[in-house]
């Protein structure tokens, strides 16, 4: 009898040992071993839960999802756990319905300082709370189908999905090789989500595509984002941790942002009829509460969509930035954006942001509306500080007139910090507002359609180096238009003379 | 005892009853399919087996465990992931009696591009109007029995293999983590692929690395290709798809290309091929209708090859790039080739091709040929526009004579655009000719040994701005020659006053 024992014990380790070599992918998780159908029609939600229970209790793994659709609400991840998209896999976001419903978004740790959709994790397709060393990969789909991509009225919102993916509070996170379509409010919330790599992702959107907040040592690469009705790729420091947070150390590089409609990115067809001012953009901003320190922006390609925008108006400090090596081509307004605003969706007292030490270089922007010039802008008594911006060419669309050049830009100190309500700019190539300190060296403005406004427009500014520039001008129309400008430098710049300037309050050159 | 026995049956009988588990195994093994990989054996049907059980159940991983899987045309299909395990190569069959590759289709258009563009089926791995599709994985291809070219005769018999991957028409696609040896004609060959990812690639190889063709929306990263004898990344818009098709929105970064002796990359002997010029450069062209747009090249590293290039000879746009951070060393011709040319291999009445819009900055080339300068050329009638150098530091051989200071270079307005055509240009630094609008600035050049020709010749040049130029310079010769140039202006550089020339025929500086 022990000598059976004994074979039997041989056999089972036998077995188990040839089941793992023959299946080197044995150690996974399957979904479908846990119940999921991946039908479309069931949900499977407590499978997948179930998986993922089952590796983390093993003490982590991969929950490994086959070629299938599952449809599901809300997913919980858990620490030590990956999940794996397969090719032909795709997680379809559930309609809810009186019996289908997503988690409820948990009581706001502060819900008033941003809007409803940064200020709730719990009800999203996908969610992960104070975790730590947890992945999303593979070359699978998720669908948003069934999230919603707004506020219901008061009361409606519970049961509702609005977010792909959100994780709030976690570290040591790799999303990687997956596609979204469709995703909801967010694809990827990602509030507080430190050491984190986010590569070869794909999303195809209504709203917006990633948005990482208050989040540190991130790693952004090779990622492609449609998002015609908002923003690609923003940064964000906001108040939903209930105290402010840095968002710092994050790299953005080899990356494309689109505003094609919304479908026809990922069928192939990239139509571009489906809005006048499609978004799609790279962003800092809106929310900024916490600080947006050391970030890098490298090879990146924007297509018909808006342009970069920076923008801090909230109390943050947005600081230390490199953005490098970019290509545009139609984008539907300001092309380059740098706002310090005073909006203050903040705590009462809370101090003004500062906005310095940006540097931009090496950007080709071809066929940017004639609407508006870049706009760099602080407000009066909050300058921006340090701004060089150098070897940038912009090819605007023009058809710029006299009385445009006349316009009164508003003061816009509380406003949403978008560059729309600039409206027009009085400038066709830059308008420079409450800067203290800024560079410009080779760069090189011109139009498509003849333009009757000045190049550029400074307006209350302290420190102005210009060096080898070059605008295209119609005749009798200036180059510069400068309002209330101290320390004004010009050189190397072959239309007009080397220009120094102690004080002036109003000239043309 | 009796007990103890009693459970462990069960568990044994559980774990086997875990087979029908496995069995639906998360991946689709080949070997389960018949792969024998053993090098011998002809596994093509195993393989396309695998492909079809995982593309019936809607999709999945076919799965390659380490071992030789010789064979022939691998048929790919929609949603499906081929996985490449380490240990495990892919081997081209050679083709003979009974070993046939699929026959190469009727082309939709054979006559603008050589055949080898023309035709995908001939392929190790061939896909055609996919979408989702993956080859990912550690492992390994070799195109051992891939031909190269047509055979002595000019000829291309049937059944015959000439590429590792090619792909036409297909999108949402992956290719990552793996490496190709001696991949045929092209390492990739991809015509109208949108939407991919190629990423970790290693080449090495006899011909063109990677060919990406009239496709949009493409990251490329982390790859290292060596290909001495033909180009290591190339991006073209021919005609092969029977009509023109832009190539737009293109990122590379952080890849290295290179020119060592084939098969020596991948042994990590790294041998220097000096037989010629080896080629495994990054490259715009030649094949170009459909049009170059939208596209940023940084961080890249050059090493024993020919120079980057950027070529439009068969009437498309090219326009809107940006390139930045780049290093060369031991470069074979010219480091930076810009070329506008009507080769015109293309339907009839096809208009001429435009080049403009190209900002280049951040480069440092050293061991450069003592035989060419940089290129950068148009033709009469038809200038490259808008071109932007800036931050360059280039460190030639040398050697030039007082006699190739006078050398005419012909016109080569329909020749192939290869540098190697033009010869021992009469500058050693910079040959410029046909030009509107070109800015040099920050550029130092230099030589190792003495050399006799000016730094910079500028024929039929309009708009040429030279800020903060440096060139080494032999008693006697002089830094630059100009030959028909209006609007010239120099300015900030040492050994030379500011200097403005409205329109000269002839001088040197």
């Amino acid at each position: 009898m022990r000598h059976l024992y004994r074979n039997l014990t041989g056999a089972f380790l036998l077995l188990l040992s040839t089941i793992n070599s023959a299946w080197a992918q044995a150690p996974v998780y399957n979904v479908k071993k846990y119940g999921a159908k991946g039908n479309g029609t069931t949900l499977d939600t407590k499978a997948i839960d179930k998986a993922i229970d089952a590796a983390n209790a093993a003490g982590g793994g991969t929950v490994y999802f086959p070629a299938g659709d599952y449809l599901s609400v809300t997913i919980h991840l858990k620490s030590n756990v990956a999940l794996y998209i397969d090719q032909g896999a795709t997680i379809v976001a559930a309609t809810n319905d009186d019996n289908i419903k997503y988690d409820m978004p948990e009581k706001g740790d502060n819900e008033a300082y941003q809007d409803y959709g940064h200020s709730h994790f719990h009800n999203s397709l996908i969610v992960g709370e104070n975790l730590h060393d947890i992945a999303i990969t593979g070359p699978g789909n998720i669908w948003g189908k069934g999230l919603i991509k707004d506020e219901r009225k008061p009361g409606q919102n519970e049961g509702y999905g609005n977010k792909t993916l959100a994780l709030k509070l976690c570290r040591n996170v790799t999303l990687k090789d997956f596609t979204i379509y469709h995703g909801g409010w967010f694809c990827f919330l990602l509030t507080a989500v430190d050491n984190t790599t986010i590569d070869n992702i794909k999303m195809d959107t209504g709203r917006d595509g990633i948005d990482l907040i208050s989040s540190k040592n991130v790693h952004i690469s090779n990622t492609t984002i449609n998002a015609p009705g908002d923003d690609a790729l923003c940064l964000k420091c906001d108040y939903s941790l209930n105290y402010p947070r840095a968002l710092e150390n994050v790299t953005i590089t080899n990356c494309m942002v689109s505003g094609y409609n919304e479908g026809t990115f990922l069928d192939g067809t990239f139509k571009k009829d489906g809005r006048k001012h499609p978004q799609g953009r790279i962003k800092l901003g809106t929310e900024s509460n916490g600080g947006y320190k050391n970030i890098t922006i490298s090879n990146c390609i924007f297509d018909h969509c808006k342009g970069l925008a920076l923008e801090t108006v909230d109390g943050a400090a947005l600081e230390d930035i490199a953005i490098n090596n970019i290509t545009m081509r139609d984008i539907n307004n300001s092309p380059i954006f740098i706002r310090l605003g005073a909006r203050m969706r903040a705590p009462k007292d809370f101090p003004y942001s500062t906005l310095r030490r940006v540097m931009i270089s090496n950007i080709v922007a071809y066929d940017v509306t004639g609407e508006q010039g870049g706009i760099i802008s602080g407000i009066p008594g909050h300058d921006i500080e340090d701004l060089t911006l150098s070897n940038i060419h912009i090819y605007y669309r023009g058809g710029g007139t006299k009385e445009q050049a006349a316009r009164e830009v508003k003061p816009l100190i509380k406003d949403y910090p978008e560059p729309d309500s600039f409206g027009i700019t009085p400038a066709y190539g830059f308008f420079i507002r409450n800067v203290k300190d800024l560079k410009m060296s080779d760069i090189e403005v011109s139009y498509i359609a003849a333009d009757l406004r000045p190049a550029f427009h400074l307006d209350n500014i302290d420190g102005a180096d210009f060096q080898h520039i070059h605008a295209q001008k119609a005749d009798g129309i200036p180059i510069f238009q400068l309002n209330q400008v101290k320390n004004f430098n010009l050189f190397n710049s072959s239309q007009l003379p080397n220009t120094k300037l102690a004080s002036i309050d109003k000239q043309q050159l | 005892m009796k007990k103890l026995q009693h459970s462990l049956v069960i568990a044994f009988i559980f774990l086997l009853g875990f087979d029908p588990v496995f069995a639906q195994a998360p991946v689709y093994n080949v070997k389960k399919y018949g792969a024998k990989g053993d090098g011998k054996h002809l596994d093509t049907r195993a393989i396309d087996k695998a492909i079809d059980a995982a593309a019936t159940s809607g999709g999945g991983t076919v799965w390659l465990p380490a071992g030789d899987y010789l064979s022939v045309t691998i048929h790919l299909k929609s949603n499906i992931c081929l996985y490449i395990d380490q240990g495990a190569t892919i081997i081209a069959a050679a083709a003979g009696k009974g070993v046939q590759y699929d026959f190469p289709e009727k082309a939709d258009n054979d006559v603008y591009q050589d055949y080898g563009h023309s035709h995908f089926n001939n392929s190790l791995i061939v896909g055609v109007n996919l979408h989702d599709i993956s080859i990912i994985g550690p492992g390994r291809i070799w195109g051992k029995g891939l031909i190269m070219r047509e055979d002595a005769n000019g000829n291309n018999p049937p059944g015959l293999g000439n590429k590792t991957i090619a792909l036409k028409l297909c999108r949402n696609v992956i290719l990552k983590d793996f490496t190709i040896a001696h991949g045929g004609w092209f390492g990739f060959l991809l015509t109208g692929i949108d939407n991919a990812t190629i990423d970790n690639i290693k080449m090495d190889t006899n011909r063109d690395g990677i060919d990406l063709v009239s496709s949009k929306n493409v990251r490329i990263a982390n790859c290292s290709i060596n290909s001495p004898v033909d180009d290591a990344i190339v991006l073209k818009s021919d005609y092969a798809l029977n009509y023109p098709r832009d190539l737009e929105n293109v990122s590379i970064t952080n890849c290295q290309v290179s020119g060592y002796k084939e098969g020596t990359f991948l042994d990590g002997t790294n041998v220097k091929w000096s037989n010629g010029s080896p080629t495994g450069r990054i490259k715009l062209g030649t094949e170009s209708n459909g049009g170059l747009k939208n596209i940023a090249i940084s961080n890249c590293v050059f090493d024993n090859s020919r120079g980057l290039a950027l070529e439009t000879v068969d009437g498309d746009t090219l326009e809107d790039i940006t390139i930045n951070n780049i290093t060369m060393r031991d470069v074979g011709n010219a480091p930076i080739f810009i070329r506008l040319g009507a080769r015109m291999r293309a339907p009839k009445n096809f208009r001429y091709s435009t080049l403009r819009r190209v900002l280049i900055s951040n480069i440092v080339a050293y061991g450069i040929t003592g035989t060419q300068g940089a290129i950068i050329s148009g033709i009469p009638g038809h200038d490259i526009e808008d071109i932007t150098l800036n931050n360059m530091k280039f460190y030639f051989n040398g050697g030039g004579t007082k006699e190739q200071a006078t050398r005419e270079v012909p016109a080569l307005i329909d020749s192939y655009p290869d540098p190697n055509r033009w010869g021992i240009t009469p500058a050693y630094a910079f040959f410029i000719r046909n030009v509107k609008d070109i800015k040099l600035n920050n550029i130092d050049v230099s030589y190792l040994k003495e050399d006799l020709r000016p730094a910079f010749i500028l024929d039929h040049v309009d708009g040429a701005d030279f800020q903060h130029i440096r060139a080494q310079k032999a008693d006697g010769s002089s830094i630059l020659m100009l030959n028909s140039v209006k609007n010239f202006n120099l300015f900030n550089s040492m050994q030379l006053p500011n200097t403005k020339l409205s329109e000269i025929i002839k001088k040197e500086l």
